[in-house]
């Protein structure tokens, strides 16, 4: 018996199988990308529209700063434990009603999830907004920090940016 | 004795060499459809490119200098020209050429009005800064900060919202592709 019969066509087949295997890896990688490129246009979106919700809230700090701080000096005391027993309880809280419920500007959650008006037509489905006062160099500064949740259908991420609020005194001025 | 060389015959040869025609013709196939879609993604990722550059550039600008460009007496405005021209700050929005293909970056600017509501303290004789047991809040209004350009200088509009859009054309399929978008630009100079 030849053992040399059929050989041709054995390495042809080895041959194709190879080349076969390289074309098919090298697909792979090409709708890996593919499938990237929309998480990261999401991921643009997300961001650029997180940024705009942060200065939003800034606005709204600056705007106010005064009832921001009471309301936040209130919801700091009714939180704490023990609770003072004189302190009024208020439902829903003032800094509840600074943050805004549900469908207001810093806070969007609509059931069911749709694209919010606000940021069309990027297609944010929902958005929240936090605030929180830290101190820093031993409590002679007030630290204001925004956070702002963004969900896009495929994507979510919190967004943090902190600034200095310190408040300081203004005095009028001594009249001689 | 009588040597075999019958092993490789023609009908061999011929059908191996049809099998390795077959075989580039279909890897060649896939190789070409792979390429297609890696310059379709590298459009995409050219255009998110331009997009981030574009609308960083837009929101580093000051809230002055954007309000100016939506002119007195509109609130809407499509924009696909160079902004701030001859400022040093320019932002060439309009056609754009990249790896051979054409994006046509627009801005859209929007005054919009905007308003937050709070719980506002009331200050009256018995009220302590650091009693918080002392402090009195209103009823929620909106009131007192509201933007919506009613007046000049108080309610004035201090939002602006923009969104950056880049269109191009993908070749072959001909079919326009865009993608966009949204973030505000905010006054917080007053």
């Amino acid at each position: 018996m030849n053992k040399r019969k059929g050989m041709a066509i054995i390495i042809v087949l080895s041959l194709s199988m190879f080349l076969l295997i390289l074309g098919l890896s090298y697909l792979k990688s090409v709708s890996h990308v593919s499938r990237t490129n929309p998480h990261r246009l999401s991921q643009i979106q997300s961001d650029f529209f997180a940024q705009g919700i942060q200065k939003l809230a800034i606005l709204k700090f600056k705007a106010v700063p005064a009832d921001f701080y009471h309301a936040y000096r209130y919801k700091v005391a009714d939180e704490k434990v023990p609770r003072s027993p004189t302190l009024p309880k208020l439902s829903p809280s003032p800094f509840a009603d600074f943050l805004g419920n549900n469908n207001t500007i810093l806070q969007n959650e609509p059931d069911p999830p749709e694209v919010i008006a606000l940021a069309a037509p990027a297609p944010v489905l929902s958005y929240t907004t936090e605030y929180l006062v830290t101190s820093s160099k031993k409590f002679d500064h007030d630290m204001l920090e925004v956070k702002v949740n963004v969900a896009l259908e495929d994507f979510s991420q919190s967004y943090t940016v902190t600034f200095d609020a310190s408040r300081s005194l203004i005095l009028p001025p001594v009249v001689p | 004795m009588r040597i075999d060389n019958k092993g490789v015959s023609l009908i061999e040869i011929m059908m191996a060499f049809c099998i390795l025609i077959v075989a580039i013709l279909s890897i060649s196939g896939l190789v070409s459809y792979g390429h297609r879609g890696t310059e379709k993604d590298f459009r995409s990722v050219q255009a998110m490119q331009i997009l981030e550059e574009k609308m960083n550039q837009l929101l580093a600008a000051s809230f002055s200098k954007v309000s100016d460009e939506v002119m007195a007496g509109t609130t809407k405005l499509s924009i696909s020209k160079v902004l701030f021209p001859g400022t040093g700050h320019e932002i060439a929005l309009g056609k754009t050429t990249a790896f051979k293909t054409e994006f046509n970056v627009t801005a859209e600017l929007e005054k919009i009005s905007v308003s937050f509501g709070i719980r506002p303290i009331e200050i009256d004789n018995n009220y302590e800064f650091a009693k918080v047991e002392t402090y009195k809040f209103g009823a929620l209004t909106s009131a007192l900060a509201k933007f919506d350009g009613s007046n000049n200088k108080k309610n004035r509009y201090r939002v602006i919202k923009a969104i950056m859009r880049v269109q191009w054309t993908e070749p072959i399929v001909n079919a326009d592709k865009q993608i966009e978008a949204v973030s505000f630009i905010v006054d917080l100079e007053g």
